[in-house]
């Protein structure tokens, strides 16, 4: 593998709400190279959206404090100017498709009107260019041409998520981050859209961050895995390792709760449900719901105490596989 | 040609409401109506009635003939010996056909000839003037203040903007303007203020007859459109003060909504610039929705607000002239109150159709349906 | 950052909030604190209005004779703290008597003292004579002891009726002049103006001037005949000093306390704002239902009938009907509930499409729910805070749309409304004689129950409004 394309390296992002101080994403670290395909893979509210909208620096406007770097291409984008990220980084060499539901796209503007403006704000391309360029990457995407003339609401949703795709692509961006790109589509259009995806990586060099709940999802396009439980990173490594031997004990539950056939399932076995982020538990955030913390009367007094650090187990594929638990200490 | 296809078709749409509303109006004041029709038959078969009694005093039960067969003959020809729904679409056609009649109490209103339409059409230019400038100046300032106050959501100003706009919301506006008389015309002019204004009116006297016949002349005479601006100063700020507050408070809600959307994070992630991501992706989705509303509440901003202040200014407007046929001769003046129901109703329609299309020029999803 | 709605056991639910928690929520914030406190001032002031005015109050208001004594158009008595021309305010003494009869004459004799401090003194004063039989005649004497040392005697005075104006007797008149001509100082009247006054003052080179101190009145009333006290009022002699200022809130044109026609209102705005909610709201929510939830040519006839509902000018034409049909207070609310609900009804339709589109509708259905079970336990549990929500924004504008046409003076009640309080005012040119006590007050009330409404409004929108809670 090559250079590290992006480097996150212990990154905090707290809110502020009239509840307290919510702690969405608490010191998360990995890295990623070029051409690479990383999945954060965690339950909703774990903080892996937040991540996303920390690596495009588009965060919600209670935020309390950002600390931490993220380097991409080996340079700090978390602390230069809004402007300099703006004109340089956004789209340009890191873009964003977001969550495949209606509002992706705006209602009042056509395709074309859309998928334009970052090649007409950063490339300087007058309007005609610009609409050829779009028709082009609409083509491939697997769209007809004439869509650039078309208002949102005349596509189907497995329709827009391409055009989103397509606008992601439009200006060639080194990074892609999709956030749960095939959540709202039905099995057929995902199937689709996962192929597509797969033939974009292919076609264009690109490197995405795919985030998703679904783990049986994420193995079909994954080099590495990275599972996010409350806020923090417990397990990261190549896929590989990842999905033929787990080691958290929360990986290893999402794991089973992974049917054989592909689809939306709940992950609703696991007993309890994901700890507050204003007031977390104390050491490791998963032990109130840890089988192991349940049964083996050791680890009392320990995981309900100390966080546990981040520990290298023996991998296969190429990453390190760190896993956070006191299991393996 | 989609656009102008559903275009036509919300004309259409509308229009039929326009009808049926008409429709009902006009079968609730059929009796009513009748009766002044009856009054109006009387008084005309009347005048005929005289003049040949004053070619020959001696003919007086020729005059009742006379009398007779005209009252037979234009109550037939005004549908009054119909049964009332028949009786209805008479109406409906004499309002949709301005044939108005005449009003019982002509000199209360100064117009010549005490036509209804010509009543109406004096006052209609004053509604027109306080009106439109009422409602886009109030909508102009309230887009955007609430727009700001969304975008800086949580600030103290914006905590401002939503309070104002709660209370003024409640304030009735009529009363702002009397307030506004007591503080601005007669306080100042107590203090021997150099700026005052006037107690009421829409011109001075001598401008005043000129506006009733022609009120095109008054625009032509500089020194009367200022004096036409200087009496337009305190209703056109009842207005705003009180409106302003309900444009703010939509359009606060409908941007704060739009804000949350993902498209606009998109367009934020796709390196457009804020002033941007707020007009394209913020406000121009907005448009549409904070119209909805603005459809809905504008029965409410026209009729509860603008008549009544019309009233308190003694503002020559169709509200104005409402109050002067209400009150003025101790009984209704029934030709003028149901001419200017079908008039005020007319014109609400029209405005609202205006926004309709402005509203289907924001918005491609209705467009097309 | 949403957390799962925790399962926690069974029991009443709305939007998977418990009673308990709606209200906490509500009351957690500013807004909710402040307009539920503002909310039962007007409750409490509402009913302490049902009990300090008469039931007989609308009859009265509209009896000019019942308040004849009051001076008219008089700015409260407090705006002395604010002035350093000090106004007289009106005072009434049921002073102290002693009845003696002798040979078929009844002597009434009294005594009162009173302060004068003001610089415009009483206007008028009215001896009122209480159980004189209407036969019987009286004479008045009255002997006023000055400050100054002076005595001033007036009367006797013819009593007829039931009580005598000095102000309008011309012998008073005379004998005032004559008591200070008698002291070389010539006084002249004008030919309206009241000599009242004159009594509370000294006179140098023709000038009047406040005369300040304690002032002692005597009073005898002759009656020829005997007199018998009512059981109603033992008194037989009440002295009224007309004053310049009154009470609260000051008087209008006819002498109406206007802290009781102000106080009439609350009850009845409270009334209009409520009753116009509620009619508007079983309206909408029966129409929402209906179309929502039955679809079909139903919704289609009831969709066209809200847009025409919706579109409808209400206020011109409730000015039409309330001229034509004379109609009262509550046709006129009626009429307006009647032509208000399109806004409500169009948005419960919204919900329910939306709602009916859940799974576990769908769920219900196939397990083979009936549509009423399916509407009592999964639609109305949901729409209902919403609907209670609409119910309370539709208030304010029911409020100011009544008190507008009460501005034009119609749809009147029995009671005063701040409203007709205010066309009063319009009318006689309180405006442009400034008479802010008579103008500012009762729109400042009406705004007042109109935003404590919407501040209702505002502090429950968050707890009710699915959007705005998990959006």
């Amino acid at each position: 593998m090559g250079m590290a394309l992006l480097e996150v390296d212990n990154i905090h992002l707290y809110y502020s709400t009239s509840k307290g101080i919510v702690k969405a994403v608490d010191g998360v670290s990995f890295e990623l190279e070029e051409g690479e395909t990383l999945a954060l893979v965690g339950e909703s509210g774990c903080g892996k959206s937040t991540i996303a909208k920390a690596l495009i620096r588009l965060w919600e406007r209670n935020v309390s404090s950002v600390t931490g770097e993220i380097r991409f291409e080996g340079r700090d984008v978390l602390h230069i100017s809004d402007e300099e990220f703006r004109m340089q980084y956004r789209w340009k060499k890191i873009a964003w498709v977001p969550q495949a539901s209606m509002n992706s796209l705006n209602p009042v503007l056509t395709i074309g009107e859309q998928m334009i403006e970052p090649l007409v704000i950063h490339h300087d391309v007058d309007k005609d260019k610009a609409l050829m360029q779009a028709m082009d990457m609409l083509e491939a995407v697997g769209l007809p041409r004439d869509i650039v003339r078309r208002y949102p609401h005349q596509l189907s949703g497995g329709m827009k998520q391409r055009v989103a795709i397509a606008m992601a692509l439009i200006l060639m961006p080194k990074l892609v981050i999709l956030d749960e790109p095939t959540s709202a589509l039905d099995v057929i259009t995902q199937a689709n859209i996962m192929n597509l995806l797969k033939r974009l990586r292919r076609e264009f060099k690109l490197t995405y961050i795919f985030i998703t709940h679904d783990l049986a999802l994420a193995s079909e396009l994954a080099d590495s895995v990275a599972v996010m439980y409350a806020g923090k990173l417990v397990e990261w490594g190549s896929s590989d390792d990842i999905y033929v031997s787990p080691k958290h004990p929360y990986t290893v539950g999402l794991m089973g709760s992974v049917p054989t056939l592909r689809g939306e399932k709940k992950l609703t076995f696991m007993p309890g449900e994901v700890p507050s982020l204003i007031n977390p538990p104390t050491g490791c955030r998963f032990y109130p719901r840890c089988p192991y913390f349940a049964s083996r009367g050791e680890l009392k007094g320990l995981c309900d105490r100390d966080e546990p650090p981040y520990i290298d187990v023996e991998h296969k594929g190429a990453r390190r596989h760190l896993v956070s638990c006191w299991l393996y200490k | 040609m989609g656009l102008l296809r559903s275009l036509g078709f919300r004309a259409i749409n509308l229009v039929l409401i326009l009808i049926v509303v008409l429709f009902i109006i006009s079968y609730a004041l059929s009796g009513p109506a009748s009766s002044v029709l009856e009054n109006q038959v009387k008084i005309e078969a009347r005048a005929v009635a005289q003049a040949v009694l004053k070619h020959n005093p001696n003919a007086a039960s020729q005059a009742q003939q006379v009398y007779n067969t005209i009252v037979a003959q234009l109550e037939k020809a005004y549908g009054l010996d119909q049964p009332p729904i028949i009786r209805t679409f008479y109406i409906m056609w004499d309002m949709l056909s301005f044939n108005w009649g005449y009003s019982f109490f002509p000199q209360n209103y100064g117009v010549s000839n005490g036509k209804v339409v010509n009543i109406i059409a004096s006052a209609l230019p004053g509604t027109i003037i306080l009106d439109t400038l009422g409602i886009l100046l109030s909508a102009i300032i309230g887009i955007y203040v609430g727009t700001r106050s969304a975008l800086r959501y949580g600030s103290l100003s914006d905590r401002g903007v939503m309070y104002y706009a709660a209370v003024s919301n409640g304030l009735p506006q009529w009363w702002i303007g009397i307030v506004f008389i007591i503080v601005f015309a007669v306080m100042l002019r107590e203090v021997h203020s150099p700026i005052y204004f006037p107690f009421g009116g829409i011109l001075d006297p001598k401008y005043f007859g000129t506006w009733l016949v022609n009120p095109a002349a008054v625009f032509a005479n500089v020194s009367a459109v200022l004096n036409l601006l200087w009496h337009l100063i305190l209703p056109l700020l009842t207005v705003l003060i009180v409106n302003i507050g309900g444009w703010a408070y939509f359009a606060r809600t409908v941007v704060l909504n739009v804000a949350q959307e993902d498209f606009v994070t998109v367009a934020r992630a796709k390196g457009l610039s804020e002033n941007q991501v707020v007009n394209k992706y913020i406000i121009r989705p907005a448009a549409p929705a904070i119209l909805t509303s603005i459809l809905i509440t504008i029965p409410f901003v026209l009729f509860g607000g603008f008549l009544v202040t019309e009233v308190v200014f003694q503002w020559w407007g169709l509200g104005y002239v409402y109050n002067i046929a209400i009150t003025a001769a101790g009984t209704p003046d029934t030709p003028v109150v149901v001419a200017l129901t079908y008039a005020s109703t007319l014109l609400y329609i029209v405005i609202v159709f205006i926004l309709e299309i402005l509203y289907i020029m924001l918005d491609p999803r209705v467009r097309e349906q | 950052m949403t957390q799962k709605e925790e399962k926690r056991g069974s029991g009443f639910r709305i939007l998977g909030m418990s009673p308990s928690e709606i209200s906490r929520e509500f009351f957690s914030s500013g807004t909710g604190k402040v307009a539920s406190a503002l909310f039962i001032v007007l409750v409490v002031v509402s009913i302490y209005s049902y009990f300090a005015l008469p039931s007989n109050f609308g009859a009265i208001w509209n009896n000019p004779s019942y308040w004849k004594f009051n001076p008219d158009n008089a700015p409260p008595a407090w705006i002395n703290y604010f002035t350093s021309q000090k106004l007289a305010p009106q005072v009434t003494v049921h002073p102290l008597e002693s009845v003696t009869t002798y040979r078929g004459v009844t002597y009434i004799s009294s005594t009162f003292s009173v302060e004068n401090p003001y610089a415009v003194p009483w206007q008028d004063i009215y001896l009122v004579l209480n159980g004189i039989p209407k036969n019987s005649s009286a004479a008045v004497q009255l002997t006023i002891y000055r400050p100054d040392g002076s005595s001033m005697p007036i009367g006797p005075l013819q009593f007829s009726g039931s009580y005598i104006d000095l102000a309008s007797s011309s012998q008073v008149k005379n004998q005032i002049l004559s008591f200070f001509y008698d002291k070389g100082e010539s006084i002249t009247l004008a030919p309206t103006q009241s000599p009242i006054p004159l009594l509370f003052q000294a006179v140098k080179n023709g000038k009047p001037y406040t005369l300040d101190g304690n002032y002692t009145v005597k009073i005898l009333v002759t009656v020829f005949g005997s007199v018998a006290s009512s059981s109603k009022d033992p008194n037989f002699i009440t002295v009224i000093m007309r004053g310049n200022v009154y009470g609260l809130m000051g008087t209008d044109f006819e002498g109406h306390d206007l802290w009781e026609g102000l106080l009439a209102g609350f009850p009845i705005d409270l009334e209009i704002g409520i009753v116009s909610a509620v009619i508007t709201m079983v309206i909408a929510i029966v129409v929402g239902i209906m179309s929502g939830y039955f679809r079909g040519w139903i919704d289609e006839v009831l969709t066209r009938i809200t847009d025409i509902v919706i579109t409808m000018p209400a206020f011109p034409l409730l000015i039409v009907f309330s001229v034509l049909f004379a109609w009262s207070l509550w046709d006129a609310i009626l009429f307006l509930s009647i032509l208000s609900w399109g806004g409500a009804a169009r948005i419960i339709r919204s919900m329910i499409m939306q709602i009916r589109e859940a799974q576990y509708i769908e769920g219900a259905k196939i397990v083979g729910a009936r549509g009423s079970w399916i509407l009592r336990n999964h639609i109305l549990p949901q729409i209902m805070p919403y609907s209670l929500y609409l119910l309370v924004t539709s208030a304010p504008g029911a409020i100011l749309t009544i008190s507008a046409l009460n501005f034009l003076n119609l749809a009147g009640s029995a009671y005063p409304t701040w409203g007709n309080l205010l066309y009063w005012a319009d009318s006689t040119g309180a405006l442009y004689a400034g008479m802010w006590w008579w103008v500012i007050p009762p729109g400042l009330l009406i705004a007042f129950v109109a935003v404590v409404f919407i501040l209702v409004a505002i502090a429950s929108e968050p707890v009710v409004n699915p959007r705005l809670r998990y959006g």
